[in-house]
């Protein structure tokens, strides 16, 4: 090999092994199996178009699955002690993200080709999706931010100089699209290229922000974002918290008996985990939402199409089910990483242990994601059920977040830390199911009531088993003990 | 009490509180001309010059807070000073090549490994950014540390975690080796392992080393050099044995003491009134060790006792 490659092989083998090494193969071939599943099912059912629409879809998907695993990578890889003190080290990474920018270019485009007939339809949002959310990766602010424009693309294409440039973009990038294509991918390159530091105290600080928000994300210990003291960021992380606040105040002021305890037990999992900050951050959400709607009133913003508002509201459900599979995310892991402070809990005198203590812990989890799954729900067919979308999509996604709560009932005696491709799961369950469900609706193989029906008695079994392995297992604090 | 070959270091370098670094001698492998740094109203360095020769081991020892972190960073360009000039292996450091980099080795106090691979995979990693990579080195300290070849890094205990940083930074057989605090995280035995690694490192290849600890047993063990930081400098730096040798505490009547300190053209390293009126000095100088006074108290100093001294 030559020098040339020999950097980006290494660091795209060091990222394809951290994957491996962190995801069993079990993951993996249920993941592929569920991709290759899903359309195929629809394919056989519905006819050639719907699978091919929902294979292009899913191949998308996973392409920008994989480009973002690779990405976090590189970008991970980037430490600024190595930028500074390993020869080479920068440029074989930024040579790894140029590689894998152009690989991902042509499968888009071949995607694109496949699905549409032009290589530039899907390929051109997908390519500026996986631009965005490189830079996302690491300006982690930006995330906050992506799904700011959505709702502006009708007011934006209000103004007669922007609508004209935009127009005369995409009439160029028809005519020309191998042309548009490779402008795109110069422009993008160039732009990636830029995500790396060299070292320097701008790369150091902004690494260490980075790590702080991806164990955030990860909800991979109870987090505090360091935000200026006094500064919005920190008043809006004080307000969020103020339940669980409140909560361990009570707590500590008052002696704590009989089945009181065992429900402050769970104070040790952090304000991350506590029902009162989750509510506090749907209702910010939910605020945001409501404001970006009420200045669209107020300044007369008209989506320019219907697609357009589809977008958006879809864009707010994809949100908040994300945001209750992040919660039981983050409960699950806060479980097993306040595992010492746990360890401490239970040498106080009278601390509820074994079945008790299994039982409470068990009720709690259940109670809060049920809490936050109903309201999310019912704040999704109030806000967005009149509107666009149809009852059918709004139920998709409410079912097939519903099974993902019997994660929570699990044996806390041995757990053991989460793993990217358990995490990955997570999200790719529920995406897959709400496709199947949704094709299942609209096809007219079954109506909503009955599916639901059938959901919860297939799940009950499932939840039954589980709710006995939570209850059975040996004391679940401290967790992961007997892993 | 040593049971580690100690080198001798035929150009262990004294330099007394207050020499200039212009004076020092070239081809040094670190070179560091008047850096400043402040953290708001704390001066971390102030105006520091340091000088590091080749094969030379310095032990650099200073109290909490002090900055050692933040010299060592400055060292090797992770941190910006204000002020001030770096050169290593006589090159600027804002000019530091890749042939360069090849030749530097560090060991900060946090492992930094990448947790989601195994110890052979990210030595394989690294192997193939270094021009050159001691295999056999590297293969030989895991099986001697005990390191699973095979398993996460994120899942190997913090000591384990400690020793495959040092292997990272031993492989590339480095010219300059700056560690960090790097046996903060071992037990004895795996420091006594990590100081006899270093030491054949130094006698092997004649690598500049820089360490900063807080384990002073570990620095009598090696018994090379030592560089107290203080104040945002280097205030002292001399061989161990020198050191020791040529240091006394000497109290009394504060006139007989200070008489003393000029009459055997002592430095003073540190001075501390007493109770009772007289004066404590911790004196360092070539005729420290054959003193003798009626009216005075003078004892052999411990390196813990020049630390406090020195670092108060």
């Amino acid at each position: 090999m030559s020098a040339l490659t020999d950097g980006p092989m290494t660091v795209g083998r060091a990222a394809w092994q951290g994957l491996r090494n962190q995801t069993h193969s079990l993951l993996w071939a249920l993941a592929l199996a569920l991709i290759l599943l899903v359309p195929g099912g629809l394919w056989m059912t519905l006819g050639e178009q719907f699978g091919k629409g929902a294979l292009a879809s899913i191949a998308a998907m996973v392409l920008i699955g994989i480009y973002v695993a690779v990405i976090q990578s590189l970008l991970r890889q980037n430490h600024p002690h190595l930028a500074r003190l390993v020869p080479d080290h920068v440029h074989a990474l930024q040579r790894s993200a140029l590689l894998i920018w152009l690989v991902g270019a042509v499968l888009s485009a071949a995607i694109s080709l496949w699905q549409f007939g032009n290589p530039l339809s899907a390929s051109l949002p997908v390519l500026l999706l996986m631009l965005t959310t490189a830079w996302a990766l690491r300006h982690p602010l930006l995330w906050a931010f992506m799904w700011v424009p959505f709702p502006f693309i009708g007011w934006l294409s209000k103004i007669p100089a922007l609508s004209q440039a935009w127009q005369a973009l995409w009439v160029q990038a028809q005519t020309h699209p191998w042309l548009a294509l490779m402008l795109l991918l110069a422009a993008g390159g160039m732009l990636l290229i830029q995500l790396f530091g060299h070292g320097d105290e701008a790369h150091q600080r902004r690494f260490r922000r980075q790590q702080t928000w991806r164990a955030a994300a990860k909800a991979q210990k109870p987090v505090t974002l360091n935000w200026p003291a006094g500064s919005f960021f920190d008043r809006l992380q004080r307000l969020a918290r103020l339940g669980y606040t409140e909560a361990l105040r009570r707590a500590s002021a008052s002696p704590a008996r009989g089945p009181v305890r065992h429900s402050r037990a769970l104070l040790v999992l952090g304000p991350q985990s506590h029902w009162a900050t989750h509510l506090a951050q749907l209702a910010l959400m939910i605020c945001i939402f409501a404001l970006i709607a009420l200045f669209a009133q107020v300044f007369e913003v008209r989506h320019s199409s219907t697609g357009h508002e589809v977008g958006s509201y879809t864009g707010f459900i994809f949100g908040t089910v994300a945001y209750v599979m992040s919660v039981v995310q983050g409960m699950r892991v806060a479980l097993y990483n306040t595992r010492h402070e746990q360890a401490l809990l239970s040498l106080v005198p009278g601390m509820a242990r074994g079945r008790v203590l299994n039982r409470a812990i068990a009720v709690r989890l259940m109670l809060q994601f049920l809490l936050l799954w109903s309201l999310v729900s019912l704040v999704q067919f109030l806000l967005v059920g009149s509107a666009l979308l149809t009852h059918r999509q709004l139920l998709s996604a409410a079912l097939a977040s519903l099974p993902m709560g019997v994660w929570l009932w699990s044996d806390w005696s041995r757990a053991k830390a989460l793993q990217g491709g358990q995490l990955a799961m997570l999200y790719l369950l529920p995406a897959l199911l709400s496709i199947l469900l949704l094709a299942l609706l609209s096809a007219g193989w079954i109506e909503m009531l009955p599916l639901t029906l059938l959901e919860l008695a297939l799940l009950a079994p499932v939840a039954l088993w589980r709710w006995r392995l939570a209850l059975g297992a040996p004391s679940a604090f401290p967790a992961g003990r007997l892993a | 009490m040593n049971d580690l070959i100690s080198p001798a270091d035929p150009r262990g370098l004294t330099l007394s509180p207050g020499i200039s670094a212009s004076t020092l001698q070239p081809e040094a492998s670190v070179q560091l001309r008047g850096l400043r740094l402040q953290y708001g109203r704390q001066q971390v360095l102030d105006g520091l010059d340091w000088q590091l020769l080749p094969g030379q081991v310095v032990g650099l020892l200073g109290r909490n807070g002090v900055g050692k972190t933040t010299l060592l960073e400055s060292l090797l360009g992770l941190r910006d000073v204000q002020a001030g000039e770096v050169q290593l292996f006589d090159q600027p450091l804002d000019q530091l090549d890749d042939a360069l980099r090849g030749r530097i080795g560090f060991v900060p106090q946090r492992a930094e490994l990448f947790e989601w691979l195994t110890p052979a995979q990210m030595l394989a990693y690294f192997r193939s950014f270094y021009p050159r990579w001691n295999v056999a080195k590297a293969e030989g300290l895991l099986s001697r540390w005990d390191i699973a070849r095979d398993t996460p890094i994120g899942k190997l205990s913090g000591g384990q975690q400690q020793r495959l940083s040092i292997v990272r930074a031993l492989a590339p057989e480095p010219d300059l080796l700056v560690l960090d605090e790097p046996v903060s995280s071992l037990d004895p035995v795996g420091r006594r392992d990590f100081l006899r690694e270093l030491v054949e490192q130094v006698l092997d290849r004649g690598t500049t080393v820089v360490f900063s600890t807080h384990i002073l047993s570990d620095l009598e063990r090696v018994a090379f050099n030592v560089a107290f930081m203080a104040r945002g400098r280097i205030v002292l730096q001399a061989p161990l044995d020198e050191l020791l040798e040529h240091s006394r505490r000497i109290s009394g009547p504060a006139s007989a003491v200070q008489a003393c300190v000029s009459a055997h053209r002592l430095q003073t390293l540190a001075s501390t009134p007493l109770n009772n009126g007289g004066l404590a000095v911790l004196g360092f100088g070539e005729q420290a060790r054959s003193l003798a006074a009626a009216a005075l108290r003078i004892e052999p100093l411990s390196l813990e006792d020049l630390f406090t001294g020195i670092t108060q």
